[in-house]
């Protein structure tokens, strides 16, 4: 059955939230009674989400850019860790103390090495595709998988990655198990899985892999490979990790 | 620069006015929601995030027009809502969580993965669209412009021609998402 264009701005406007109280029990009622409204309903509502995702795309990607610059700035400045205020003295003490051993350890390595730039950029990639909620079992090994990961216990998270990969091989699995392998430090075996999908163009997402992947070089000190991708992310007008490289090719530059 | 003619580049179109907000901005809220609200730091950046967010929606779709107060104190308020609404809805959830219901997840499930083949229907269609349908949906649908405010900006000769033009482009909505659908395409 055909809807009125009486019904059609009668959805309009619950869908912007400018409906009557009256309007609103109208389109509750006729929801669950009349299946063409119903299936109106649904679609103006996906027109709207659908027309705000496309609009605010370009603006996301922005914020995502800032938000990433304001992570460095903040990692420069040695704030970025959110160390709460009752272990602050504590953290002042360790601070000092690894200030002195990373002093002596420097004067016995003689220069400051590209892995320790690695240290002072690299943050592991977060779990976006799994979300673990603490108070459930851990059934699954998908699930075990990723809270290892959420948790940081590279070892266990890369056992269960690995047997994953063999299990249900996807690029989401091997771009997770390189940034374990990352924060490893197993550098060489980062790196191929990332240029694996690099190759096959399979990465989940292409803009982490281009900076991860100038990273993993760096942990390798093939420095001239790691300046040929951060320059090509500094060179791209839109690039999340944009603020990341030119800082971090400020820093090689200077070194 | 003062705030109407930020909001008016907004307005415009120019997102680097909100660089430039969220660059102003994104310290003192982090500060700021660490001193009064029980929230974790890393969840900060999504919140800030949906703050600036809804900033420009209600200035796009014309619902700020001018502000009283600076736009860092418009931020702060609305950010403070969303963070009593998130605590809110964490206590709700624990409340859930205990009285978890199968049933309920499986049919929760079903709907979602209904309406996101409708999601994905719609998407495809929009894509498809061409000038000036896509132009009036944009306008319509996101920056909530009335039938008036679309004749003048498009420059079309009455309001009547512009409410033709609109039920033609929905009804070419309509028809490529159910082609789609029964094409099994999604």
């Amino acid at each position: 059955m055909n809807l009125s264009d009486k019904d059609i701005h009668l959805i309009e406007r619950f869908c912007w939230g400018s409906a009557s109280t009256a309007e609103r029990e109208e389109v509750e009622a006729r929801k669950v009674q009349d299946p063409a409204f119903a299936k109106e309903l649904r679609f103006q509502l996906s027109i709207m989400e659908v027309v705000a995702e496309q609009e605010e795309s370009s603006l996301k990607a922005l914020m995502k850019e800032e938000e990433l610059a304001y992570e460095l700035k903040q990692k420069l400045k040695g704030e970025y860790s959110p160390v709460s205020r009752r272990w602050m003295p504590w953290a002042l003490v360790a601070s000092f103390a690894l200030i002195v051993v990373a002093g002596w350890w420097l004067s016995q390595l003689g220069a400051n090495s590209y892995q320790d730039t690695f240290e002072a950029y690299y943050k592991p990639y977060r779990n976006t595709v799994e979300p673990i909620v603490r108070s459930q079992p851990r059934i699954s090994l998908r699930q075990r998988a990723f809270a290892a990961y959420e948790q940081e216990e590279w070892e266990e998270a890369l056992s269960h990655l690995d047997s994953l990969a063999i299990r249900e091989p996807s690029p989401e699995i091997s771009f997770y198990k390189s940034h374990t392998l990352l924060s490893l430090r197993r550098f060489r075996e980062a790196v191929n899985v990332l240029q694996d999908l690099n190759t096959k163009g399979e990465s989940p997402d292409e803009e982490a892999l281009d900076w991860y992947l100038a990273l993993g070089y760096l942990g390798l000190e093939e420095v001239d490979k790691s300046l040929e991708i951060l320059e090509a992310i500094q060179n791209k007008p839109a690039h999340s990790y944009k603020q990341f490289a030119k800082q971090l090719l400020e820093d090689l530059s200077g070194s | 620069m003062d705030t109407s003619e930020i909001l008016q580049g907004i307005r415009n179109g120019d997102q680097q006015m909100i660089r430039k907000i969220y660059q102003a901005n994104r310290d003192k809220f982090q500060v700021w929601a660490l001193k009064n609200y029980a929230v974790a730091p890393e969840e900060i950046p999504d919140i800030f995030q949906e703050v600036v967010l809804a900033f420009y929606r209600n200035v796009v779709s014309g619902k700020i027009d001018q502000l009283e107060s600076s736009i860092s104190t418009y931020l702060f308020a609305v950010g403070k809502n969303l963070l009593l609404k998130k605590l809110d809805q964490q206590k709700k959830k624990l409340k859930l969580e205990a009285t978890y219901v199968e049933k309920e997840e499986v049919e929760r499930e079903n709907s979602n993965k209904e309406s996101s083949n409708l999601k994905e229907a719609v998407k495809a269609a929009l894509g498809s669209l061409k000038a000036p349908c896509n132009k009036i949906i944009s306008l319509y649908y996101y920056k909530e412009y009335s039938i008036e405010a679309i004749q003048h900006q498009l420059g079309y000769k009455s309001e009547a021609t512009v409410r033709n033009q609109k039920k033609r482009c929905m009804q070419y909505l309509r028809n490529a998402v159910q082609d789609l659908s029964k094409a099994g395409k999604l």
